[in-house]
């Protein structure tokens, strides 16, 4: 399953989004303050004027008390400690918010005059004009009630209470008390801090988001240059290496596609054009696979590897969808020419039953062998060996313990005299039944596994024996890759060695082939080999891993050329010259050449008019037991 | 002993320029605003120009000119139209003829001084304006009628 912190980091969509939604719920509250700024000063303003309105009505019923039945204008005019009294009265409303308690009257000529001041200092004179400008004031002494007046332009004041001040059903004065704006300051101060921690919150969200889409945008680049294939646009193997971490193997099927005879190709055509076909096949992968959910590698030279969803797509369908795709179509290599390439391909769908990528990965490979064996151009989908009918690497070693290893010989014979020249051994097991079980049924299971090995070791141990036994008799047998940096195989070979009339009758068939990592270990072999006295042939040279090159250094016996070129040699003009090439190549190094899978008369006729030393396969004859060397008659044409 | 006076004064400068800048920070730009119009309609109804000749004692001369251009400011009081005064702390009002009239930006100063035939002011958090009607009549100034409701007969 793939990591939660990791997910975010390649995929930050959900970050982005979340911030994205912060910024917009941020942003409508950040609109939205001023609004509820309204509504909270509305509703203070009520609970306000609701105290005033108290205060009011207790401060008028008090000054009217004082006054008694005198005319309390006049009072105010008359007594000067009536005025006192009042002020003092006044003065007690003073608060914090209540910035200015007052009583003015209208004089004849419609200006107001203060009667008394609350305030403590600059203190109104009796009978200081007061400019008012609003019309309000006057309709207090028309309406004789309490009139509530929201200042918008004073900038110290917020609302202004104005009560009439009757006595026998006339308005003698007002009583006017401003009340601070501090109240409203405070409202607006704690909304503008809100607005201000809404703000950077908003600017900090967008900030994180824009870090986030830049490291994302930064990843991106980085990640194309680094996990992207340059040349067919498709994921690299350090991609792969990237996803092993976090991918859930059990979403996706695992498949490996090869180009068929690439190599070929290569040789043939160039690199341009190598490159071109490989351009050319990515592009149809991933139009067949799509874009988004499955994942293209480029797993090797002409080897790609893809993850297909399993809950979205039918590997099996898609898979061969695009094997139809590249087979079918033709690839335009210049103006005139179009160049048919096909694929096998190795699918792997039981992915949850494997332990890591790695695994699931080689699965695929054992179907991609098999699709290669089958004779290419194929989807092949991994089953357990069981379920093929094939050997385990269980059946193997218990075919190894009970003496179930044979071999059966195949000649080799000189084209232009149909001497046999020696016998290829070809290692079989016999089941518990007696029946042969030939090396596709086995072989690739144990690849991989010291049973392979062990199975090489017997081949030597048959042959030695053999050779030993019969002096006429000349034998070659088949190292892999794995069997060449194994020790003990090694060492078998240089116990043998020291009989020299047995070591210089049995040939070493090596397999060159892409497995050889190390190619100096491989020389190393092949010259202590040959210091001691076997003989050296280069297995099914030409299939594509040939090394030219290095081949010059090696100075083998043999070469024996790939059953796959010499099957296509009357087919293909492509294949005929590559066969002439690699047999003149033989010429010059000093190497004998061996044609493989020699099937018909036509063949063999070919073969010899290249000047093909010596032949192998079914026309001249299948491979045999040992007993029946001698007793069956070849074909040499 | 010199020094001690020295930094007590300095703190009363201190005060006193605090104080200043406490007034001027309550009003608001539309108060400033409000208030320079009001000066500016008011001089050209008493001086009956244009463009008034004033000299300005204790007024920030840039706000004024900000907010007018009917003004034009002299440094010279005897070369003056009007006198507008905040303050009169220097004595620059003994520089004035008599016959310039003056108005007052605190009711203080217009109780002080005779110079002033009016004064705006803000009490109660609001503009007033009072002219006092012997003094308009000794400089033979005629308001329009609408100032009726600011003439005072006295002082109070």
């Amino acid at each position: 399953m793939v990591r939660r912190t990791e997910y975010l980091f390649y995929k930050p969509y959900f970050l982005i989004i979340s911030l994205v939604a912060t910024s917009i719920i941020l942003g409508i509250l950040y609109f939205v303050a001023p609004e509820f700024k309204k509504k909270m000063e509305t509703e203070i303003s009520k609970l306000i004027i609701d105290e005033i309105s108290n205060i009011a009505n207790n401060t008028k019923s008090l000054i009217l008390s004082r006054a008694g039945k005198n005319d309390v204008l006049e009072m105010f005019f008359k007594d000067e400690h009536f005025r006192q009294d009042i002020e003092n009265i006044l003065s007690l409303l003073i608060t914090k918010n209540i910035k200015y308690a007052y009583i003015v009257y209208k004089d004849p000529q419609q200006k107001f005059r203060f009667l008394a001041d609350g305030s403590k200092e600059n203190k109104a004179f009796l009978n200081q004009k007061f400019d008012v400008f609003n019309p309000q004031w006057y309709e207090v002494y028309r309406e004789k009630r309490d009139i509530v007046i929201k200042q918008s332009k004073l900038k110290t004041l917020w609302i202004t209470y104005l009560s009439p001040i009757v006595q026998n059903g006339k308005v003698k004065a007002i009583l006017a008390i401003d009340f601070s704006v501090s109240k409203l300051l405070q409202i607006n101060r704690l909304i503008d801090n809100i607005r201000t921690f809404l703000f950077t919150f908003i600017v900090i969200s967008l900030g994180l988001l824009g870090f986030v889409l830049y490291q994302f945008y930064k990843y991106s680049t980085l990640k194309k240059k680094t996990f992207v294939d340059p040349l067919t646009g498709v994921y690299n193997r350090n991609y792969l290496n990237e996803i092993n971490h976090y991918i859930d193997l059990n979403l996706y099927s695992v498949a490996l596609i090869d180009l068929d005879n690439f190599k070929i190709i290569n040789d043939t055509y160039g690199h341009d054009i190598g490159d071109l076909i490989l351009k050319v096949t990515a592009k149809r992968i991933k139009e067949t696979l799509g874009n988004g959910d499955n994942i293209v590698v480029r797993y090797g030279g002409e080897e790609f590897l893809v993850f297909i969803r399993k809950d979205k797509y039918s590997p099996i369908r898609v898979l061969e969808e695009l094997r139809i795709n590249i087979s079918d179509y033709p690839i335009a290599i210049n103006e005139t020419e179009r160049l048919r390439v096909t694929v096998s391909i190795g699918l792997y769908i039981d992915t949850e039953k494997a332990r890591s990528l790695e695994q699931a990965i080689k699965t695929a490979d054992v179907a991609l062998y098999r699709a290669k064996r089958e004779g290419k151009n194929r989807l092949m989908v991994y089953t357990e060996a069981a379920k093929y009918g094939l050997y385990t690497v269980n059946d193997v070693k218990e075919a190894i313990e009970e003496n179930r290893v044979f071999c059966e010989y195949q000649p080799i014979v000189d084209i232009k005299t149909g001497e046999i020249i020696h016998y290829e051994a070809l290692v079989r097991l016999k089941d518990r039944n007696g029946k042969t079980i030939y090396p596709n049924q086995f072989l690739f299971e144990i690849k991989g596994t010291f049973m392979y090995a062990k199975l090489t070791q017997r081949v030597i141990e048959i042959n030695y024996k053999i050779l030993k036994n019969d002096p006429t008799i000349k034998i070659a047998i088949n190292l892999s890759a794995e069997d060449v940096v194994n020790q003990t195989i090694l060492d078998l070979l240089r116990y043998v060695a020291r009989d020299k009339n047995v070591a210089n009758r049995l040939i070493i068939e090596i397999l060159e082939t892409e497995e050889i990592t190390n190619y100096n270990l491989f020389k190393d072999f092949v010259k202590e080999i040959k210091e001691l006295g076997y003989k050296i042939a280069i297995d099914d040279f030409g299939s594509g891993y040939s090394n030219f090159t290095q081949l010059v250094h090696l100075k083998v016996d043999y070469l024996k050329i790939d059953a796959s070129l010499i099957r296509e040699i009357l087919n293909n003009e492509t294949v005929y010259l590559t066969v002439k090439t690699i047999n003149d190549f033989a010429k010059n190094i000093g190497a004998k050449t061996i044609a493989e899978f020699v099937s018909s008369r036509e063949i063999f006729e070919e073969v010899k008019k290249i000047g093909i030393n010596y032949a192998q396969g079914f026309y001249i004859s299948k491979p045999m037991p040992y007993e029946k060397i001698g007793k069956i008659t070849i074909n040499v044409g | 002993m010199k020094k001690t006076v020295l930094i007590v004064s300095f703190f009363i400068q201190l005060l006193f320029f605090y104080e200043k800048a406490v007034s001027e920070i309550e009003r608001s730009p539309e108060e400033i605003k409000l208030e320079i119009k009001i000066l500016e309609k008011i001089s050209k109804d008493i001086i009956r120009k244009d463009k008034i000749r004033v000299f300005l004692i204790g007024y920030d001369p840039k706000k004024l000119l900000r907010y007018s251009s009917g003004f034009i400011l002299v440094k010279d009081c005897s070369k003056a139209d009007i006198v507008i005064a905040k303050e009169n702390d220097k004595g620059e009002l003994s520089s004035c003829r008599k016959d310039i009239p003056g108005i007052a930006l605190k009711y203080s100063l217009l109780r002080k001084d005779s110079i002033f035939i009016g004064a705006l002011f803000w009490y109660k958090g609001r503009p007033n304006l009072v002219f006092i009607r012997k003094r308009l009549e000794k400089l033979n100034i005629k308001l329009p009628k609408s100032y009726s409701r600011y003439i005072e007969d006295q002082i109070w």
